[in-house]
């Protein structure tokens, strides 16, 4: 008996209040949008194998570049994480039996999929040309269908504020007896961290589109020169959403390394307090540092001083979390499986790719690689690179936990390979483009840039092929994988305390529980002592007041992280 | 070396003063970035092969790491970031603090090619002429969206922005043919928004310049200025009359009849021919009608430069 099919029924699923149903509902429509926007890029990088317009025309790729970074942003990476993985993994690691407000849960998908479904409309039915950014004047004076999107992208953005609402309520107060604020598992802390930024940045985004709907619709002169509008007012309110909205698409991303990282090399994490601190602190300074997507579009010298500097401290933050977990694995006893390749992959683009952003921090610089392929390159590392290796690492790492199975563990290796390198292959080529002086969102180019996009375009290719391979025998390990046992991977982390595939209500009413999530034994002599199974480290029933009677590492629990 | 990694890393000649020191500054960040992610996977995997799980291994107790390892790498990055946010940002003052002696070039973006105005009033070509070795201010707007006067070879792009003006500026080392290339994005001909910059040695700029009959943006401006009527409330001699004096008006703190105080920069006198109301200084009646549509972006640019002739120290 698991959530799968208990209740069943379809009805059952549609209107369910379970979270780990919604989260699935979330995983699966959000893989759908990944296809979708991937396909668009597709075409575009086949289209870009030739300096001309030999496969499509500047409009119609305009349209295409359009669409697929409206669908990669808003339909995949804002929600995949927390909404997908979020919803199904914060109750079960604070041992609540569903969040805090299971019907607004629902209507969250709902609300999620009603703008996404007009999303996709305006996409299809006509067309958008403006970009993600929407920037007005070109966006309040386009005649596609800018507003329709922008109204889709506003939809979405409620569904993004409930999500964010009912996780913090949920940590706030659904935690276990026996689980404080130092115990609590740092995934739970990076999905603490978005949901802050969820609810205090998403509203402005949706104002600012509002805005630009009413711009185009009534010429109200808020960003259009021609009515006395201004347009550089629309940069810094759209930046002032979207540059914290890397951090909702990374900040979940850095928890799942954090999270696979402990549990395969058996190992508590280096430093707990550094991963939250720099968790919050990317959370916090994320939100002053908008400006610099505008160093070259008429700001103040100052603000541009200004703004470089908290870019710097920013990225100070990631750096700490790589150090930390890169130490997490001295001395661990470390099991090689294909979760952890992919954070090995996450590791490399994401140092590089996040070095690549410092290089575009520094302000002389960004006036050269600004607006160029350098950027694209940059932030393809960062938000493909990084947040795509993390989702799939999480796919991988909490697959038997989600379906009771085991995937084909040599295809899941070829799988990351295949993802890897091609992710590699395709976006190298575009920082010595941007070097080069290649602008971004150009339909043809000059000649001599035609070698490296004939590569990058190999690369993609060979990603896509990634992609599809890791599709396919994910679902016939869903359909038949072994079974995977209740705690295949040896973790501690609370999660894996209820069995696997979780029960509808997840754990027995009443449970307390003992120790942290990371209570992996510093010691070998310890690691014989006891690694025990996840059943037996469950501490269901336990009396409360009675903690020693659980079964676990005879150790102070309080004491078992580092000072935060 | 400065040649091996240009050309390792794919960048285009270095035609402008600025070039080569950015270039520079950028190798030492990629550099370190090359160097930090090799050595982060590297660790990463020694790591994975010296700890991975062997059945039946001999007890070893391994302790965790010591902190100050970690607090020596965060001060040491933090380091780092902060040495090249000195230098970066201090390149970027010099880049935007033009020499007064600079040559001014206004340049008006439109749907999709960029016009020239030089300081004799000629507008006619399509190609950016500039002397080598003198510094050139470019002074850009744009006529309908945003677009981004980019050239590569001198490291430098800003945005032309409608309804405001911004300047950047350079002095070209290489004389040559370079792309003028537009990167900020503006619709179906954002990619065929290409131009060229073509650096002349003084003599050929001057033989060019010269093959023009002589008349100067300002005088062009001036003409302008009669021919639509601005000096019938406008005086040129600094007594106020129904409308503010154009002498010594030009980069002066006027205040408005809002109370706000505001530089009558480029930017505030283009849109105060285009949308008079919006800013309107104090003490003059709301009677100036909108020149949006009878001037051009050259027309508009020529009255500007006209008034900066009118400029009192």
């Amino acid at each position: 008996m698991s959530f799968w099919n208990e209740p069943a029924g379809v009805r059952s699923w549609l209107f369910t209040h379970d979270h780990k149903r919604v989260g699935v509902m979330f995983l699966a429509t959000v893989t759908l949008f990944m296809a979708l926007g991937g396909a668009f890029a597709l075409v575009l990088r086949l289209s870009l194998v030739t300096p001309g317009n030999a496969l499509v025309d500047a409009d119609t790729y305009d349209r295409l570049f359009t669409a697929h970074g409206v669908v990669m942003v808003w339909l995949f990476m804002i929600p995949a994480i927390p909404s997908g993985l979020g919803n199904i993994f914060v109750p079960l690691m604070i041992g609540a039996r569903d969040v805090a407000f299971p019907r607004l849960n629902l209507a969250s998908y709902w609300v999620f999929v009603a703008g996404a479904l007009i999303v996709v409309t305006a996409l299809l039915w006509g067309g958008v040309d403006t970009g993600w950014t929407f920037y007005p004047p070109y966006s309040t004076s386009t005649r596609s269908a800018a507003t329709i999107a922008a109204i889709g992208v506003f939809v979405t953005g409620v569904s993004s504020i409930m999500t964010g609402l009912n996780f913090i309520a949920t940590i706030h107060t659904m935690r276990v007896a026996g689980l404080g604020w130092r115990q609590l598992p740092l995934f739970v802390w990076a999905i603490y961290g978005t949901a802050i930024i969820l609810v205090l940045a998403t509203p402005v985004l949706g104002l600012t589109l509002l805005l630009v709907a009413a711009d185009h619709v009534w010429r109200l002169g808020l960003f259009d020169p021609i009515t006395g509008g201004d347009p550089v007012l629309f940069e810094h309110l759209f930046w002032f959403y979207s540059h914290p909205a890397v951090y909702i698409m990374i900040l979940p991303s850095m928890g799942v390394v954090s999270e696979v990282v402990s549990t395969f090399t058996h190992r508590r994490s280096s430093s707990y307090g550094a991963i939250v601190i720099s968790t919050i602190g990317i959370a916090v300074v994320g939100f002053l540092t908008w400006g610099h997507h505008m160093f070259v579009a008429g700001m103040s010298t100052f603000d541009v001083g200004l703004f470089g500097l908290l870019s710097m401290l920013v990225a100070i933050f990631s750096a700490i979390k790589v150090f930390t977990w890169i130490s997490t694995m001295y001395g661990g006893t470390i099991t090689l499986a294909t979760p952890l390749f992919y954070v090995f992959t996450f590791i490399f683009l994401f140092v590089f790719g996040g070095m690549s952003g410092v290089a575009v921090a520094t302000t002389s610089l960004d006036v050269h690689w600004h607006d160029t392929y350098f950027v694209v390159a940059h932030f393809h590392f960062i938000m493909v690179g990084a947040t795509m290796t993390a989702f799939l690492a999480a796919l991988h790492y909490w697959f038997p936990k989600l379906t009771g199975r085991m995937y084909s563990e040599a295809w899941a290796r070829l799988g990351c390979a295949a993802v890897s390198v091609g992710f590699v292959v395709t976006f190298t080529p575009q920082f010595l483009l941007g070097n080069g002086g290649m602008p971004r969102r150009y339909a043809t180019y000059p000649a001599h840039f035609q070698a490296l996009h004939v590569v990058s375009t190999c690369g993609a290719v060979m990603l896509a092929g990634g992609m599809l391979l890791t599709l396919a025998y994910l679902v016939v390990g869903v359909v038949r994988g072994p079974r995977a046992g209740d705690d295949p991977w040896r973790s501690r982390s609370f999660e894996w305390r209820s069995p696997s595939p979780p029960p509808p209500d997840n754990f027995p009413a009443g449970v307390v529980w003992v120790g942290g999530p990371y209570d992996y034994p510093d010691t070998e002599a310890d690691a014989e002592l006891a690694l025990p199974a996840a059943a037996e480290a469950v501490v269901y029933g336990a009396a409360p007041g009675a903690p020693g009677s659980s079964v676990g590492l005879d150790r102070d629990p309080g004491s078992a992280e580092g000072e935060p | 070396m400065n040649e091996l990694l240009r050309r390792a890393l794919g960048l285009p000649p270095q035609a402008s003063s600025d070039a080569r020191s950015i270039d520079l500054l950028h190798y030492s960040v990629i550099g370190a970035a090359f160097v930090v992610a090799f050595l982060a996977f590297a660790i990463a995997g020694l790591f994975l092969v010296r700890y991975r799980e062997r059945p039946g291994a001999a007890a070893r107790r391994r302790p965790q790491p010591p902190r100050w390892i970690e607090g020596g790498l965060i001060a040491g990055t933090l380091t780092a970031f902060l040495a090249w946010w000195v230098v970066g940002f201090s390149q970027y003052r010099e880049l935007r603090a033009a020499p007064d002696d600079a040559l001014r070039i206004h340049v008006v973006g439109k749907e999709w090619m960029w016009e020239y105005v030089y300081p004799d009033g000629a507008t006619a070509d399509t190609d950016l002429r500039v002397p080598l070795g003198r510094p050139v201010e470019l002074v850009l707007t744009s006529r309908d969206v945003i677009h981004s006067f980019y050239v590569p070879a001198f490291r430098l792009k800003e945005d032309a922005v409608p309804g405001r003006v911004t300047t950047m500026w350079f002095t070209a080392t290489r004389p040559g043919t370079y792309d003028v290339l537009c990167a900020e994005y503006c619709g179906a001909g954002h990619s065929r928004m290409r131009g060229r910059v073509i650096v002349l040695p003084p003599d050929d700029y001057a033989r060019w310049s010269g093959a023009r009959p002589a008349a100067d943006l300002a005088s062009t401006g001036k003409d302008l200025a009669v021919r639509h009527g601005c000096l019938r409330c406008h005086t040129v001699d600094g007594t106020p009359h129904l409308a503010p004096s154009f002498r010594g008006l030009y980069h002066s703190e006027v205040v408005l009849s809002d109370g706000r105080r505001v530089v009558a920069d480029e930017a505030y006198l283009t849109e105060s021919m285009m949308d008079p109301q919006a800013a309107l200084v104090a003490g003059f009646p709301p009677i100036m009608p909108s020149y949006q549509g009878e001037l051009g972006g050259p027309d508009a640019a020529a009255i500007v430069e006209y008034l900066r002739s009118l400029r009192t120290p």
